[in-house]
């Protein structure tokens, strides 16, 4: 835990110290984000992204997270934690859905409830009906806050859409992604700068521009924000990251060594 | 009375111990009841033979045995059975009975246990002698005949000589060789006239790397046959890389095959090393195999292949680590041994720093200035900015720093490679908001590199 208050405090804005300018340089290790590696755990991302190595786990049984360089949120057994750097605490006890960073905090969108939950530090969490058509797969807001709404990425009637809610809950798609019936989109993530999505082979990058980019990588099936620019590309046979950029870059995060299997044993009383 | 009864009573204990005790012959597990007669059958002369008997107790009550005798010429107990021995219900007693005749003759001998008597019978014979050619030796002193080591896939025939010393024709038969990797094209029978010698082959096929073992059955006598099959050494392994000129920071894949076909299914590992080339850094742990995170991955090849699998799959990425050095890849397949080189190196030279993302931006009163790449060298230090007003125009003279003493510090001990985030402040003193843009150059034993210009917004 020691080791990840120390990225925290690297990537966040420094107190103003008036030194000479050799005294004014701090030198760390770069982190490049969190990850969840093969055993559903978070851990830190030292290094560069094509030689990387792996910190501690920060926490266990994660199911999704998403991260900006400043504050973590994650899934793990129906809970939401945040992580940043006053350490690790939850923040929900039962809310499920598609997360994604806000400039303060996190969204979440509960397709059990139609609410679209907003957390900040300072209000905590506040919730709003929200209907939206469809099993929402990602979502991100639009322009960073929540004023102007929010997009979302989902399936509706057999076809991948992505769509703008605005604020007052008003619709419209702004795209439809082509899915060959042999080659079904399996994620999608949607981030600043455009859109992932991850056939059965590959990961395409889609910039806000409609520029495309291809990664070669056979069976990813989710996507995680590692931090501000690094994408986390989650498959059986490995985990890759996506460092954005003018030049991305795709690379194969380390792997872990898969944890032993304990046998219960199971005693009638 | 006394004197009548005494005997009496021992007469009927007998024969009652005489119904207990069953007699039969073992091999290995199998029990064969022996009655009154017992034959050790046809014996080549110079030959003898051992068969183990087993006396039972098939009664309800305990019995002694209280005597075990031999009479006659040939036979001999082997050893010295445990006499008196007394039997459980169920229990037993082997013994094991020896013969061994001095001329071609028919022998006989009486056993004795308790009351019980069993005949045997024994019949020497002259019989041709075997013989085998090399690179086939025996038989020994056991009828062993040994067919060596031969390379697993592959055969050896070894030409088998019996030869009739007597002065009348023997018919040798029958002529039969067991056991599957044994076998021979000889017929089952065949005349050797007086004096003469045939010959045939026994061909010995090594199906895989382990010892196998047959008979072969010429008239009476039977031989043991026993050869090994091992597996030869896999051909040199050629690594091939995804490309030639590696660098650091930078993955590649590492395939393997080998020279020539895999004699047969084998396993092992290839272990990565790193030596660094600047002494202060003992290790990089970046460099590894990505998938394992580790610098092992085990490799497997099916017999008749030359594709080696690294994990199963068809290559192994690898990281080059941010440290200047030789990463080396070796071949172990243990037991099946490795002909020829199973090394490969490649060196990543020593380069200039590479800075993988630099920011500019302002803070309250001042510039801050964000690098972030690695120097494989390990020996940046001197660092110069250069800054430009909002028109693009130079701002005085760029300023150096020699950050050689913070670097020192900062890898010191350092073993997870050379990266490193570089946060450098300068107050500024007047309007800040003049300054639009700057450069970076960094200075490592290598070279230098700077950056392109990034603005401050």
């Amino acid at each position: 835990m020691r080791r990840l208050f120390r990225i925290f405090t690297v990537l966040s804005p420094l107190p103003f110290v008036v030194l000479p300018v050799t005294a004014l340089a701090q030198i760390h290790q770069p982190v490049l984000g969190m990850m969840r590696d093969g055993n559903s755990a978070l851990r830190p991302v030292y290094g560069v992204a094509a030689s990387a190595t792996l910190g501690d786990p920060v926490t266990e049984n994660v199911d999704t997270f998403a991260c900006s360089n400043a504050r973590c949120f994650l899934q793990s057994a129906g809970t939401v934690l945040t992580l940043d750097a006053d350490g690790l605490r939850s923040i929900a006890d039962a809310a499920n859905g598609p997360l994604a960073l806000t400039n303060e905090g996190a969204l979440l969108y509960s397709s059990q409830t139609g609410e679209l939950l907003r957390w900040a530090p300072a209000t905590g969490w506040t919730a709003s009906a929200f209907a939206i058509d469809g099993l929402v797969l990602s979502l991100r807001s639009a322009g960073g806050g929540i004023g102007d709404g929010i997009d979302v990425a989902l399936r509706r009637d057999g076809g991948l859409w992505l769509e703008h809610y605005s604020a007052d809950g008003s619709a419209s798609v702004f795209a439809a992604v082509a899915e060959d019936s042999e080659q079904p989109i399996h994620a999608v993530h949607l981030m600043e700068s455009g859109y992932l999505i991850a056939t059965e082979h590959t990961v395409t990058l889609v910039r806000t521009d409609g520029s495309t980019q291809e990664f070669p990588a056979e069976g990813v099936r989710a996507f995680f924000a590692m931090a501000d620019s690094s994408i986390e590309a989650v498959s059986s046979q490995g985990n890759w990251i996506l460092h954005l950029g003018d030049s991305p870059s795709w690379n194969l995060l380390p792997g872990v060594e898969p944890l032993a299997t304990t046998a219960v044993a199971v005693v009638a009383q | 009375m006394k004197r009548v009864a005494l005997p009496l009573l021992l007469l009927l204990a007998a024969m009652t111990a005489h119904a207990q005790i069953s007699l039969s012959t073992v091999v290995g597990t199998t029990e064969t009841p022996v009655t009154t007669v017992y034959g050790f059958g046809q014996i080549a002369l110079g030959d003898t033979k051992d068969v183990v008997f087993r006396a039972k107790n098939a009664g309800t009550s305990t019995v002694t045995v209280s005597k075990l005798a031999m009479s006659g010429s040939g036979f001999t107990f082997a050893g010295n059975p445990p006499i008196p021995y007394i039997l459980a219900p169920g229990g037993h007693l082997d013994f094991t009975i020896h013969f061994a005749g001095g001329t071609a003759t028919n022998y006989s001998a009486s056993l004795q246990i308790n009351t019980q008597i069993v005949t045997l019978l024994a019949s020497v014979v002259s019989a041709p002698t075997l013989s085998v050619a090399s690179p086939c030796t025996g038989p020994d002193s056991q009828n062993a005949i040994s067919f060596g080591r031969v390379q697993q896939a592959s055969s050896l025939i070894c030409t088998i000589t019996v030869t009739n010393a007597q002065t009348q024709q023997v018919t040798l038969s029958p002529i039969t060789v067991t056991g599957s990797a044994f076998s021979t094209s000889q017929a089952a029978a065949t005349v050797i006239p007086p004096g003469q010698s045939i010959s045939f082959p026994v061909k010995f096929n090594a199906a895989s790397a382990a010892t196998f073992t047959g008979t072969l059955t010429a008239g009476i006598r039977t031989y043991t046959l026993t050869g090994t099959g091992f597996s030869a050494p896999l051909a040199s392994p050629q690594f091939t890389f995804d490309s030639s000129t590696m660098s650091s920071g930078e993955q590649h894949t590492l395939s393997v095959k080998l020279s020539s076909a895999s004699p047969v299914a084998a396993s092992g590992n290839i272990t990565l090393g790193f030596k660094p080339a600047s002494a202060p850094i003992a290790d990089d742990s970046a460099v590894q195999f990505v998938a394992s995170s580790k610098r092992v991955v085990s490799f497997t090849v099916a017999q008749g292949s030359t594709s080696v699998l690294l994990n199963g799959q068809n290559n192994a990425t690898f990281s080059t680590g941010t440290t200047a050095g030789v990463i080396t890849f070796t071949m172990d397949a243990g037991a099946f041994g490795i002909s020829g080189d199973a090394t490969a190196s490649i060196t990543i030279a020593p380069a200039p720093a590479l800075l993988t993302a630099a920011g500019a931006s302002r803070v309250a009163t001042g510039l801050k200035i964000t690098l972030s790449g690695f120097d494989n060298t390990y020996s940046v230090g001197t660092f110069s900015f250069s800054f430009y007003d909002r028109n693009g125009a130079a701002m005085g003279s760029p300023i150096a720093a020699n950050l050689s003493t913070n670097f020192q510090t900062f890898y010191q001990g350092q073993t997870a490679g050379s990266s490193f985030l570089l946060l450098a402040n300068f107050p500024v003193n007047g309007d800040a908001t003049q300054v639009g843009g700057v450069e970076v150059t960094v200075t490592n034993s290598a070279g230098s590199t700077r950056t392109q210009r990034m603005s401050f917004p």
